[in-house]
């Protein structure tokens, strides 16, 4: 007890040393703080990103073949859905989805976006998570009735009950156009810069002139995010046991190729595996940032080991004086590292205390959602995302490299003879 | 109101554009009667050799049959299947959104072989660039990421009006099968009225009618119909020039059915009907002079 009180009036002995010290290790703390909590928004981002991109955390393509066999993206069989219900029952929804890259048509304007057929019925996704800027979702899931982003229909210059064309290729390749209605229109700033547009499942089925009961890819949308990878191996296993074919793609090959005449076969991706790309860059801004750290700290550490060598000297006859009036070696040692650990630990919680307003500073700045940075943002801005556990961990190797630096003055401090110290200082 | 104005302006353009398409055609004289270098019967098309045209103008003595023949025969006739062809392209594309862009294009093609290569020589940024079709595949190339990346002919080519298979022999006599036949006119010519639909679900149009001017059997003008039957796209083949036995159209404009004021001209000029190097038709040629 005795050796944390004079650790601490020691510490509070030289009060702006102390701060400098402390103030050095705060500036590190802060830029892993920041460093952390942003990636760790931006992941969280894209997750929700890609999940709305892909309409759902676990999606499986289905190919068959043409009769002159060509490949087509197109599940037939019924039973898939109720079966992967059956795996996963802990999934909020299991839907039938299409997709198609159109050109949609208004007046003389034209834009290619991506159309997605949602089953509005089972749908927890979209309407959960898109902000509608216009009209409701009750228009939103009416026959023919399409939901576009708020850049597109401000670019055609669109009002709700608008009639627009999309024209785009039905699975086997023919052209077809046809007439939806403007009925909702969704912040896409808010939905990373998302431009696709959401039609009525039926609709797009009979646009890409799929048969009753025929679609393009299953999605299942689970409670969280980070099972899907697990779910998605459970759930190729649980299938694939029972005569599901599944096919990974070589990178460099188009998505439904390599079937062979009669052949059905499947592809399962997860949302983790398609938001890879971006993964990887948060990955290097991660490492960037740990990095910087542990090069601050390294010269943090040189500062507090030159500054404690400084200590020694300056306190040299006082140590003498203690180990006369009866402190053994450890208690000197223990002395100068608990003031190494005071200052570290008042510098990693001012850093982290001061990371929190800089992180909600950074959140505040608006970004271009149809950037390149667009897919990493939520609602046009950037997430601020501290974790507990990483800032544990941060506190923790700041106080050990802290306790390491000190630790060298310090035994040289518990290795001075009282006698010799009294007298290098008479 | 505003749809009803613009569609007028719409019809009137179409009016216009076919006016100068047919005095286009008239101007350049066009093939002499019976179509130029005749029917090019005999070139491996089953039953052409001895099919034998009703010389009727009445559709009611046509049959569907005779009509796809005259469609073969078009097809043939426009096509080079005795000898490889070279010529350049300018393709002048006029877009509302993004105004009038031309491009000059070279091309060899094998019809033989159903082969072709196009490298873009104008504008000097997509210089190199390339398109190649070999038996049934088919790329693009672009040489700044010195990729190639497959493609299709119902591609659209490089977002102008024209597809891919444009510039590719044309084989509608396969694909389609006749629906109905009638005669009519068009400007001053009388022509063959024929609505196709396809026989298979792998052509980009599902149906298209076809202006077959009765007297020289050429095509003067094709409609393009979606799955919706939706009008997509007309073309206008509005000078042929005869080479060899080939007649070819020249001069061809498609015009947007969507957006009316889209169209895109393709000229063909410096046509030659020499022996290309077999070396043309691939990869490592394109990679090479693309560089």
């Amino acid at each position: 007890m005795i050796r944390s009180t004079m650790a601490l009036r020691n510490t509070l002995r030289q009060p702006r040393r102390s701060a400098l010290l402390g103030g050095a290790i705060a500036f590190g703390v802060i830029v892993i703080c920041l460093s952390t909590g942003l990636t760790a928004g931006m992941e969280k981002a894209v997750q929700a990103n890609v999940t709305l991109f892909s309409a759902g955390h676990i999606i499986i393509n289905g190919f068959g073949t043409s009769e002159s066999g060509r490949s087509l993206n197109r599940i037939e069989d019924q039973a898939l859905a109720a079966k992967t219900k059956e795996i996963l029952p802990e999934a909020l929804s299991v839907s039938p989805t299409a997709q198609a890259q159109a050109t949609v048509v208004f007046g003389s304007r034209e834009q290619q976006l991506k159309v997605r057929g949602v089953d509005w019925k089972g749908d927890r996704l979209f309407s959960g998570s898109l902000v509608l800027d216009l009209g409701d979702w009750a228009s939103a899931k009416a026959d023919r009735a399409i939901v576009m982003g708020a850049s597109s229909a401000r670019r055609f210059g669109l009002g709700l009950g608008d009639s627009i064309l999309v024209r785009l290729s039905t699975v086997s390749g023919q052209q077809n156009v046809t007439e939806y209605n403007l009925a909702a229109v969704y912040d896409d700033a808010a939905a990373g810069g998302m431009t696709t547009v959401f039609v009525p499942l039926a609709n797009l089925l009979a646009d890409l002139n799929l048969r009753e009961g025929q679609y393009q890819s299953l999605t299942v949308f689970l409670p969280d995010a980070a099972t899907a990878d697990a779910a998605g191996k459970k759930l190729v296993e649980r299938l694939g046991a029972e005569g599901y074919v599944f096919r990974t793609a070589p990178a460099s090959s188009p998505a439904g190729s390599g079937a062979r005449p009669g052949e059905v076969f499947y592809r399962m991706a997860t949302v983790t595996e398609l938001s890879g790309q971006m993964g990887a860059v948060l990955g290097s801004v991660r490492w960037i940032g740990a990095t910087i750290f542990a090069i601050m700290l390294v010269l943090v550490m040189a500062g507090i080991t030159n500054t404690y060598r400084m200590v020694l000297m300056e306190r040299t006859k006082e140590i003498g004086m203690l180990r006369c009036i009866g402190f053994r070696r450890k208690d000197i040692f223990r002395i100068f590292i608990y003031e190494s650990l005071l200052i570290a630990m008042a510098g990693s919680l001012a850093g982290m205390l001061a990371s929190m307003p800089l992180g909600l500073l950074a959140h505040l700045i608006p970004f271009d959602p149809a950037g390149s940075l667009g897919s990493a943002l939520s609602r046009g801005r950037l997430l601020f995302s501290p974790d507990i556990l990483s800032l544990a961990f941060v506190s923790l190797c700041v106080m050990a490299a802290s306790a390491i630096a000190v630790s060298g003055p310090a035994l040289r401090a518990s290795k001075l003879l009282p006698i010799e110290a009294l007298r290098a200082t008479a | 109101m505003k749809l009803r104005t613009k569609s007028l302006a719409s019809l009137v353009g179409l009016a216009l554009l076919v006016g100068l398409a047919l005095s286009g055609a008239e101007a350049q004289g066009g093939p002499p009667p019976g179509g130029g270098g005749g029917m090019m019967l005999g070139m491996g098309m089953p039953g052409l050799d001895d099919y034998k045209l009703p010389t009727s103008k009445d559709p009611k003595d046509w049959s569907g049959k005779d009509f796809l023949m005259l469609v073969r025969t078009t097809d043939i006739r426009s096509s080079f299947y005795d000898s490889d062809m070279t010529a350049t392209i300018t393709m002048v594309s006029v877009s509302p959104e993004k105004g009038t862009q031309t491009r000059k294009e070279i091309i060899y093609r094998r019809d033989k072989d159903d082969a072709f290569l196009m490298i873009t020589l104008e504008p000097e940024s997509r210089k190199g660039q390339g398109m190649l079709r070999v038996d049934s595949n088919m790329w693009r190339y672009d040489p700044s990421s010195r990729k190639f990346n497959h493609t299709t002919l119902k591609e659209q080519y490089e977002n102008t009006t024209t597809r891919n298979s444009d510039f590719a022999r044309f084989q509608r006599s396969l694909d389609y099968d006749v629906v109905k036949l009638d005669s009519g006119k068009l400007g001053k010519y009388d022509v063959w009225v024929g609505q196709l639909k396809a026989n298979n679900d792998e052509v980009a149009f599902p149906f298209i009618t076809m202006y077959i001017e009765k007297e020289r059997s050429i095509v003067l003008k094709v409609e393009e119909y979606s799955l919706s039957k939706v009008l997509l796209r007309t073309s206008y083949y509005t000078s042929y020039v005869q080479i060899g036995k080939s007649l070819v159209p020249t001069v061809q404009t498609f015009q947007d059915g969507l957006i009316p004021e889209k169209r895109t001209q393709t000229t063909y000029t410096n046509i030659s009907t020499k022996p290309v190097p077999n070396d043309v038709f691939t990869k490592n040629y394109l990679e090479r002079v693309s560089q």
